[in-house]
């Protein structure tokens, strides 16, 4: 199973929001992702979090409190997900292509790793 | 009275519905009766009579279903007459009924790569066509970069405001609101993001735009921040881009497609504008813009080709003087390649609908 490639987006079937503590996503080609609210947060994709240009990231992990929670969860467009989380902030768009590839699974996260590892130096 | 065969020639409303499970929508691949388009079934002795509700007053096989349709029935044994109402509703797109245009059933983006291939005269002409086949139509201009559509409809009035509503002027049948028409005329319209972005939010949520069944949106050429702003703030039915038959042209318009791809937007078809050129004195065709780029790219693509539109001077005289060539012209080969491919689109549009499952999030126990 491969990552979909850039203009075929992942398309869920299902969204659902696990109370405050989780995001669980049924996509199309079968395979479920359950993000824990941390993991996400700590992957928000904004321009306060992540470097626009270098794509480094400027929010530390550990900076993220251990009790995060999930306020909310809207759909942006019909491409995207934005939450709200507890500890005040609530500006990233995760596209459901990001979502996708952000997947902590095991089978996911080694898959995102053979592709960095084959990627061209 | 009755003679003994009587009985076995009564037709009943199992036999009618049977008859017509053999008619099949050709877009949706489903009969009639499945799809739950057959209403108000009577039977009077040997008068049949019911309802056809398709998903647009502009399909363009509404003529063709109905035929088979009588055909089938009235092929049944103890049917003399057959009367069918064609009635149309217009599905919504998964999502609006959630959204600040609830009472909008299907957003339409035209799109274009670069700017001159007639987009907005595309756009307009759909609009108005649309709206002649009996379907509530909204125009918003948003190519506020040259929104032109105010003089192609003739249409010189600034927006009124009511009770900071944006009330949009009806003109052949259509609502329409410019976002061109805030500014005088002869003012730039000069705007760095924000303004844009705020600008198309109130022309899309300030406005009175009542029930609508198709609401176009001129997008302008290219790809930005109006383009961003409204995939970010209401589901879209879909889009249509325009092009012209060059590949050069098609090559730009590929970034069009590609941003409606990377956010999720269903293409809804390519339009081949200024496709050949017919000589108004021998009626010579010649390709001046090359031929077949959007057809070809549309086959590659898979995505559906809705029609290509002859250049025609007749268009061009008829914006200038504010009015349509599907209106002015009805019987243009323009003017007909219009209708035609307004009936394509109602039915690409109708086919997103039915199959595509709404998006939404489910709250769950943790």
């Amino acid at each position: 199973m491969t990552i979909p490639s850039d203009h075929n987006i992942a398309t869920p079937v299902s969204i659902k929001k696990r109370g405050d503590a989780a995001l669980e996503i049924a996509w199309g080609d079968g395979h479920v992702s359950t993000y824990p609210a941390r993991y996400l947060r700590q992957h928000c994709p904004c321009a306060s979090c992540i470097d626009e240009w270098t794509g480094e990231k400027r929010l530390s992990p550990d900076a993220v409190p251990v009790d995060l929670k999930m306020l909310s969860a809207e759909l942006v467009g019909q491409y995207a997900l934005q939450f709200t989380w507890s500890d005040g902030h609530g500006t990233g768009i995760y596209s459901f292509q990001t979502l996708r590839k952000l997947c902590p699974c095991d089978q996911c996260q080694r898959a995102s790793m053979t592709e960095a590892l084959d990627a061209p130096a | 009275m009755n003679s003994p065969t009587d009985d076995r020639q009564r037709v009943t409303e199992a036999d009618v519905l049977r008859a017509l499970r053999g008619v099949k929508d050709p877009d949706l691949h489903r009969d009639l009766v499945s799809l739950n388009f057959i209403d108000n079934l009577k039977i009077d002795g040997s008068v049949v009579s019911f309802d056809i509700n398709l998903t647009t007053p502009a399909c363009p096989v509404k003529e063709k279903l109905r035929d088979e349709a009588r055909r089938a029935v009235m092929a049944l044994a103890g049917v003399s007459e057959v009367h069918i109402n064609m009635k149309a509703e217009v599905r919504q797109h998964a999502g609006l009924d959630k959204s600040a245009l609830a009472s909008v059933r299907n957003i339409v983006a035209v799109g274009s790569g670069k700017g001159g291939v007639g987009k907005s005269t595309v756009a307009t002409n759909l609009a108005v066509g649309l709206a002649r086949t009996g379907a509530r139509v909204g125009l918003l201009d948003a190519d506020i970069y040259g929104p032109s559509i105010p003089i192609m409809l003739g249409v010189h009035e600034q927006a009124e405001l009511r009770d900071n509503r944006i009330i949009p002027v009806e003109k052949y049948g259509v609502r329409f609101v410019s976002m061109g028409l805030f500014v005088p005329s002869e003012k730039p319209l000069i705007w760095r993001g924000p303004m844009a972005h705020k600008a198309l939010s109130q022309c899309l949520f300030q406005v009175d735009w009542g029930e609508l069944d198709y609401l176009i949106v001129d997008l302008p050429p290219g790809t930005g921040d109006v383009h961003l702003t409204l995939v970010q703030s209401v589901p879209v039915t879909g889009g249509v881009i325009v092009s012209t038959p060059q590949d050069v042209g098609w090559k730009i318009s590929m970034k069009t497609l590609r941003m409606f791809q990377q956010t999720n937007v269903a293409i809804l078809g390519i339009i081949e504008n200024m496709s050949y050129h017919i000589c108004s004195h021998c009626g010579a065709r010649e390709d001046i813009f090359g031929s077949g780029g959007a057809a070809k790219a549309s086959e590659e693509l898979g995505i559906p080709f809705l029609g290509e539109i002859p250049i025609d001077i007749g268009i061009r005289i008829r914006a200038d003087e504010g009015t349509p060539i599907i209106i002015a012209d009805p019987d243009s080969p323009s003017a007909k390649a219009y209708q035609q491919i307004l009936g394509n689109l109602a039915a690409q549009i109708s086919i997103q609908n039915y199959q595509r499952p709404p998006l939404h999030i489910e709250e769950v126990p943790a």
